[in-house]
């Protein structure tokens, strides 16, 4: 067997696995850290097929920056923990969804094994193991065509990079804009919360006094202080 | 005879249509989790699961074609995944200061 497919083979069922994990971890914590298994399987897949330069940006990219930004997004906004709604759903999921899903694999699938035939024209020479050996080296290779053939595009690609950093700066920014103040919450959100706070205390109350277990004195007092502490938390959250 | 093809086809290396069909998989995946995730950090992640699979799918062909601008096409659709990722979750910070939380299905104030 060959060493190549005992890496697609390996790697393949690991990314195959952790994409799996991904989509139906309840937590988005563990879906970051399945993707960032699944990118890096991806990229051994990468050096599978000599695409050097490639394994070593994915890595680099995907997950030294990308899932760290992810991460960084997860528990600066606090949604380090599963929504019941969404784990309901997650153990539900809608028919329609699960039967497109597997229709379109199906028919991938089937396209892939039965309809697909290469294209019959002349095949490109740049790729081939020997002008990458003549050029150098995969990188060399690379670079050789994207500072010639590509360069117009990849001059392009730093605008685009550039507008992408204006647009991120000017949404996530603090200070008065139409987005609001800081990186904390808005006022109204502070005050959603506690009232939120608020109701689920009331309806324990309401549990209590059905059960005629506790003086309507002691609870009130009990609900007047947990009211003033959530206005406290939420007064230095601001 | 079966036994020896499939001998060969081991000696030979997974072909390129293996590497398109673990695409094709990873790629369905990330369309369904898209689908049934109401966590728009985790709709993201699948976003680039499904960016993952086609660059796969293009290391593949790019292969297959002795062409290495494949790979080229890889490095910019990286490019064009990381200015997403970076705007995108700039989105999600915006969103999530004026509102309790980030559940794609509640954010459907702009719809008609």
């Amino acid at each position: 067997m060959s060493a190549e497919w005992i890496l697609y083979i390996v790697f393949g069922a690991l990314a195959l696995g952790c994409a799996f994990g991904v989509v139906f971890a309840p937590n988005p914590v563990h879906s970051a850290l399945y993707l960032v298994a699944t990118l890096l399987s991806i990229a051994i897949l990468f050096l599978a097929q000599s695409a050097y330069f490639l394994s070593a940006v994915q890595i680099i990219v995907y997950t030294g920056a990308i899932v760290v930004l992810f991460l960084f997004v997860i528990m600066l906004l606090g949604i380090d923990s599963p929504d019941p709604d969404e784990v309901d759903r997650l153990r539900n999921p809608g028919t329609v969804v699960v039967v497109a899903g597997v229709v379109v694999v199906f028919f991938l699938l089937v396209q892939l094994a039965v309809g697909f035939s290469w294209p019959a024209g002349v095949p490109g020479t740049t790729g081939s193991a020997e002008a990458q050996a003549a050029a150098g080296g995969n990188v060399q290779a690379i670079s050789e065509v994207l500072f010639t053939k590509f360069l117009l595009p990849f001059e392009v690609t730093s605008f685009l990079l550039i507008a992408g950093v204006i647009g991120a700066v000017v949404l996530a920014r603090r200070g008065r804009g139409v987005f609001g103040a800081g990186i904390g919450r808005s006022r109204e959100v502070v005050e959603e919360l506690r009232r939120r706070s608020e109701s689920a205390a009331g309806a324990e109350e309401a549990a209590e006094v059905a059960a005629g277990a506790a003086a309507d004195a002691a609870a009130a007092d009990a609900d007047a202080a947990a009211a003033e502490s959530v206005g406290a938390v939420s007064e230095e959250e601001r | 005879m079966i036994v020896a093809a499939v001998g060969d086809a081991l000696k030979a290396g997974p072909s390129d249509n293996a590497y398109l069909v673990l695409a094709t998989l990873i790629f369905a995946i990330g369309g369904v989790g898209f689908l049934i995730r109401k966590n728009a950090l985790v709709m993201f992640m699948c976003i680039e699961l499904m960016l993952n699979a086609v660059n796969l799918a293009l290391v593949a062909f790019g292969r297959k074609l002795t062409d290495i601008d494949g790979q080229i096409l890889v490095f910019f659709v990286l490019v064009v995944a990381a200015a997403e990722v970076m705007v995108g979750l700039a989105i999600l910070v915006a969103i999530f200061r004026r509102r309790a939380e980030a559940n794609a299905d509640d954010l459907d104030s702009m719809s008609g």
